[in-house]
């Protein structure tokens, strides 16, 4: 049976978040963004990068699992864990040695098996607590 | 979309505007959630969006309400603000067979600082 355009986007959108998110390979943005493409939490396909090699520096074992995504049209809206070891500084926090784990949620746009669009939200108070010891992961 | 979505979709946007339910839409496995109910009161509940794929659904809710106590260190400053919600539904036959709900905190902790 042939794929659904929804089928299709959310297997876009599962293969940027490994390469990108999993497997740190910063070029995935020119292979897998619109040249068009809008970023709503970090400003730009820069700023994306930044903030990817930020996180990167403060949990440098991070890991993201897919817990569930559903395609409608052109949107994939995913949500995820992300565990990691807290190992650089993050908010301001000197590395602790701690574990965390923490859901968020991602929405983007494929159009043409292009991301065109994102948004995202994460549990950054939970984050921080587990950072700073006040909860367990 | 097919008939079955845009039926999931009426199901699920009818249960989260009915203040009956309130008490489901926020019950989460945050630990952060009592503190949150705490700390912000007068919710109020709007859908923002709604996706649904085959049985799935999961919608995008707004809940504003008054910053009137304690959270994540956060005195209270007695302004409005709003948190996202998503929560997503299982639905087979018209009927909701299981939901799971999570607050975003991204977007509120901003919200949440005494005004300079």
């Amino acid at each position: 049976m042939m794929k659904t355009i929804e089928q299709q986007n959310v297997e876009t959108v599962a293969a940027f978040i490994e390469a990108f998110w999993n497997q740190n390979d910063m070029d995935s943005t020119e292979r897998f963004l619109s040249s068009d493409y809008v970023e709503h939490n970090y400003q730009s396909k820069e700023g994306l990068e930044q903030f990817a090699r930020n996180i990167l520096a403060s949990f440098p074992d991070k890991a993201y699992t897919i817990e569930e995504i559903v395609g409608e049209g052109e949107r994939v809206l995913v949500r995820m864990t992300m565990r990691g070891t807290h190992q650089g500084v993050f908010y301001g926090n000197a590395p602790t040695g701690r574990k965390t784990e923490v859901t968020l949620y991602r929405e983007y746009h494929v159009v043409g098996g292009k991301i065109t669009e994102h948004r995202g939200w994460i549990d950054i108070v939970t984050l921080l607590l587990q950072v700073k010891g006040q909860i367990t992961a | 979309m097919s008939i079955i979505e845009q039926t999931n979709r009426a199901v699920v946007t009818a249960l989260i505007e009915d203040s009956v339910n309130r008490k489901a839409l926020e019950n989460t496995d945050q630990w952060i959630t009592a503190q949150l109910l705490e700390a912000i009161s007068d919710r109020q509940y709007a859908v923002q969006d709604v996706l649904a794929q085959e049985e799935k659904v999961i919608a995008r809710i707004s809940v504003t309400g008054t910053h009137s106590g304690m959270f994540a260190g956060h005195a209270a400053t007695g302004r409005s603000v709003t948190i996202t919600q998503f929560r997503e539904f299982h639905v087979v036959d018209g009927e909701i067979r299981a939901h799971r709900g999570w607050f975003d905190t991204s977007a509120l902790l901003p919200q949440l600082q005494p005004q300079s």
